[in-house]
């Protein structure tokens, strides 16, 4: 990550990816570059990112620069990240073992995360379930994003709704594809071990680049877990089902 | 059922080039690299897929599916086995297997497969990495002031679905963000 003006580190280093740190590797896998913009002596100057050579925005609002910069690291971290696969889905833990809930965008997963978190189980995504090649699932904490009906996102610390931070590896004890679906009551039926790898890697962002390590990772996954699907209404009734499942 | 008719050189070969085969206990999963499909085959459809050597014909590809999961397959099974097989790109050649026609409707081929059993096989079309991240419906990116812009991809889906390959950003000089290309 490179800026042009010093200034605008501490803005930069506040969107970096959640668990970043330094490295004296003199190889670069993915550079990013901020032209930071402004105005001085009449001239005005957009702000330009780039992914290596391609340009990413061009633009004079310096939100919407960062905004496209954290989006942008997180994306590139899910898909360049070795030895760990990256796949779109909530992880919380509860007596040592995770519980992870697969899903697309809306499906659910942060109001869902938030009930199983005011129940008691510690925080590790609202995002990203990041596996390792024993099908362990590791922390990606970054804040929950809540949504209103409005549609409106709201970041809240996991401790801000009742949770603790996981801080290491888990075993997955249950996946769970949880739908929202207001009104439905939670009936999950049981998947078998292959219908649930696909449903897992229909949420993974390497599921084309890197299939054949994704569905080994995967399979590591649904071989020692048990997999749910169905669709919930209120978050609490489906929570709690997911804890006593795991307990 | 109709009379079963040859397929086209009488002996089914399965695919081998750009496929990814991951086995599991019960079902194996099979990742087209030229389509990007993934499917999951159920136990006798895995074993009628795992016996088409090119050299086996039906009457021996049920022999070595009986053999391989322990219970009778009879070939109508492998018939309906091939078809499905056929359809999801994975022999070498397309199956001309037993015509579905006035007495052999599509309801009836699903009876029959329901009374065999193990022979679905499931498909689904792997997503792009951006279609797997994280994105931001238009009503909400709508609702965004141009200096908030998350540039996180448009969702495809939902009830107020986006354009493909548009990200949340300004346009212009609009006080609020749009999905745009």
């Amino acid at each position: 990550m490179r800026v042009s003006e010093a200034s605008a580190l501490d803005a930069v280093v506040a969107r970096l990816p959640t668990g970043w740190r330094p490295q004296a590797a003199p190889l670069v896998d993915h550079l990013v570059s901020y032209v930071v913009g402004g105005e001085s002596e009449r001239v005005r100057r957009l702000h330009l990112l780039y992914a290596d050579a391609r340009r990413l925005v061009r633009t004079s609002e310096q939100g919407e620069a960062l905004a496209v910069l954290e989006n942008h690291l997180t994306q590139a971290v899910a898909e360049i990240a070795p030895r760990r696969l990256f796949v779109h889905a909530g992880v919380v833990g509860w007596n040592g073992k995770a519980i992870v809930v697969p899903g697309p965008s809306h499906a659910g997963k942060s109001t869902l995360v938030a009930a199983l978190l005011g129940a008691g189980a510690t925080y590790y995504s609202d995002e990203y379930a990041v596996f390792d090649p024993q099908g362990r699932v590791h922390p990606f904490p970054r804040p929950l994003q809540l949504r209103d009906e409005r549609e409106v996102v709201t970041s809240a610390e996991p401790e801000g709704v009742g949770g603790a931070r996981g801080d290491g590896p888990l075993p997955v004890a249950l996946v769970a594809v949880a739908r929202y679906d207001a009104g439905s009551r939670w009936r999950p039926a049981r998947l078998t071990r292959g219908r649930a790898l696909l449903e897992l890697l229909s949420n993974t962002i390497v599921a084309r680049t890197h299939p054949s390590s994704a569905m080994a990772t995967l399979s590591e996954v649904v071989s020692r877990a048990p997999s749910f699907k169905g669709r919930r209404g209120e978050a609490g009734e489906t929570a709690a089902w997911l804890l006593e499942a795991v307990s | 059922m109709g009379k079963p008719v040859s397929i086209r050189n009488g002996r089914p070969r399965q695919r081998r080039d750009g496929l990814v085969v991951q086995k599991l206990p019960e079902e194996t999963l099979v990742y087209d690299l030229e389509r990007h499909k993934a499917h999951c085959l159920e136990a006798t459809a895995a074993a009628v897929w795992q016996a088409c050597d090119g050299r086996r014909t039906v009457e021996d590809i049920a022999a070595r599916a009986t053999t391989r999961i322990g219970r009778r397959v009879p070939e109508e099974a492998v018939w309906l086995a091939l078809r499905r097989l056929g359809r999801a790109r994975l022999l070498e050649a397309p199956v001309e297997g037993p015509a579905v026609g006035p007495l052999t409707s599509r309801r009836d081929w699903l009876k029959k497969a329901a009374l065999f059993g193990g022979l679905s096989v499931l498909s689904i079309t792997a997503p792009t990495a951006a279609q797997a991240a994280t994105c931001t419906t238009t009503t909400a990116c709508e609702g965004l002031q141009n200096r908030l812009c998350t540039g996180a991809p448009c969702c495809t889906t939902g009830p107020n679905p986006a354009p493909p390959g548009t990200i949340c950003k300004k346009v212009g000089n609009q006080n609020n963000c749009s999905c745009a290309p």
